[in-house]
């Protein structure tokens, strides 16, 4: 009876160690935004009293199973505590499916090596100055701190939906020489 | 085809219809002196489901670890390859009997059996849509199949006065599928006409087709 129980015991162990086994074989979803190999910021917009200004970020799915992107978004830092003269807004798309109603359309990252470059993407990141207390753009931005933004998804695939995140710097100096001005001691 | 049946499919399209509209009504409106007695109205399968209210999304899940562990036994590219996926067909189907399907469905496939975890695993096993299976605001959703699917072609028939109703999976992979058919309508032979998906693809609006003079071309081919 003994030796019957330890055999089941021991068929019970070998059949966890291998299902494990094979789970770990199969891996999992692994998505990195490369934000380090980011495109630099270009102008998309400017106005009198506003600037958009975005970067391309590549998004690879560096696992061997397909991901999903369920929504994005961007998050700039500014708040009014830090500095008043300017109000953002933020906005995220598909490189390859823009679309002009800040609607993020839930995307596949295929695993990786899948053919056709769909193991990646490119999202881009969008930040919308706004100049506020009458200044203009340019005046608003040559008092503007550095400040960042986040890139912020919702990913799934063999893993429970959840929340990452990546954070951008965005120095001011870059931005006013875009904008065609230039910093001034606040 | 023969070539005295003049077979024409007119997609109809539609806003995005949602929990809040009746698809009888629906459909009707959008078919009114469209359609005739001869003609076949069909309906995708997803735009059903969602009038029926038959979507939900991941985060309203409460995702256990059954339904975890065992999404990953499905390929990747599958509905129920996701925990959510899993979760949605465990919610309808029964956490234990999808369990038991998928164990004895790998199992079968050692030897040769092919096909049971569908067989068994209930009748969602094989119609729901995950996340990005269905067009915006629904790509954040998991989407069942309808309910009553036999039920709804025949009201659909007898409000339209047409010949037959269909509710068809088709998708841009060259795959149609008849989830409901109205009682003498060839649902297969109807659903062939539509391996070209004019229902179109994700962020098309056209949820409706009209299959012109199905009647017919049914007779003749039958």
């Amino acid at each position: 009876m003994e030796t019957i129980l330890l055999g089941i015991i021991a068929a019970a162990v070998v059949l966890v160690v291998l299902v494990k086994a094979y789970l770990s074989h199969l891996g999992l979803e692994n998505v990195i935004a490369k934000v380090d190999s980011r495109s630099p910021f270009v102008v998309d917009e400017q106005t009198e009293n506003s600037l958009t200004f975005s970067t391309n970020v590549e998004y690879v799915n560096e696992g061997p199973q397909c991901a999903t992107i369920m929504d994005c978004l961007v998050r700039p830092q500014l708040p009014y505590e830090q500095y008043d003269g300017i109000e953002t807004r933020g906005h995220a798309e598909l490189v390859s499916a823009p679309r002009e109603d800040d609607y993020f359309e839930a995307y596949i990252i295929q695993r990786k090596g899948y053919d056709h470059d769909l193991d990646h993407t490119f999202i881009k990141a969008q930040v919308k100055l706004i100049a506020r207390h009458g200044m203009t753009i340019k005046e608003a931005i040559s008092k503007m701190p550095d400040f960042n933004f986040q890139i912020i998804w919702l990913e799934t695939g063999r893993l429970v939906a959840h929340y990452r995140q990546v954070r951008i710097e965005v120095p001011a100096a870059e931005i006013a020489k875009l904008a065609g001005t230039e910093l001034v001691e606040a | 085809m023969s070539n005295d049946v003049k077979i024409e499919l007119i997609p109809i399209p539609t806003r995005i219809l949602t929990d809040k509209d009746d698809i009888i009504d629906t459909v009707e409106r959008y078919t009114k002196g469209k359609i005739g007695p001869d003609d076949v109205i069909s309906v995708a399968e997803s735009v059903v489901a969602i009038t029926q209210g038959r979507a939900v999304r991941p985060e309203d899940l409460n995702i256990t670890r059954v339904a975890r562990f065992c999404c990953r036994f499905i390929p990747d590219y599958g509905s129920l390859a996701s925990p959510h996926g899993m979760q949605s067909l465990m919610d309808v189907e029964g956490k234990w009997r999808v369990a038991g399907a998928l164990f004895l469905g790998f199992f079968g496939k050692l030897v040769g059996a092919n096909g049971l975890f569908y067989k068994w695993g209930g009748e969602q096993t094989a119609l729901i849509d995950d996340v990005t299976g269905t067009m915006p605001p629904f790509d954040k959703h998991i989407v069942y199949g309808p309910k009553d699917p036999d039920k709804v072609v025949e009201q659909l028939k007898e409000r339209l006065g047409c010949f037959g109703g269909l509710i068809a999976d088709v998708n841009d992979l060259k795959r149609s599928r008849v989830v409901g058919e109205s009682k003498g309508l060839n649902g297969l032979m109807a659903a062939n006409l539509l391996i070209d998906n004019p229902f179109g693809n994700a962020s098309q609006k056209t949820p409706i087709v009209i299959i012109k003079n199905f009647r017919q071309y049914q007779e003749q081919n039958s």
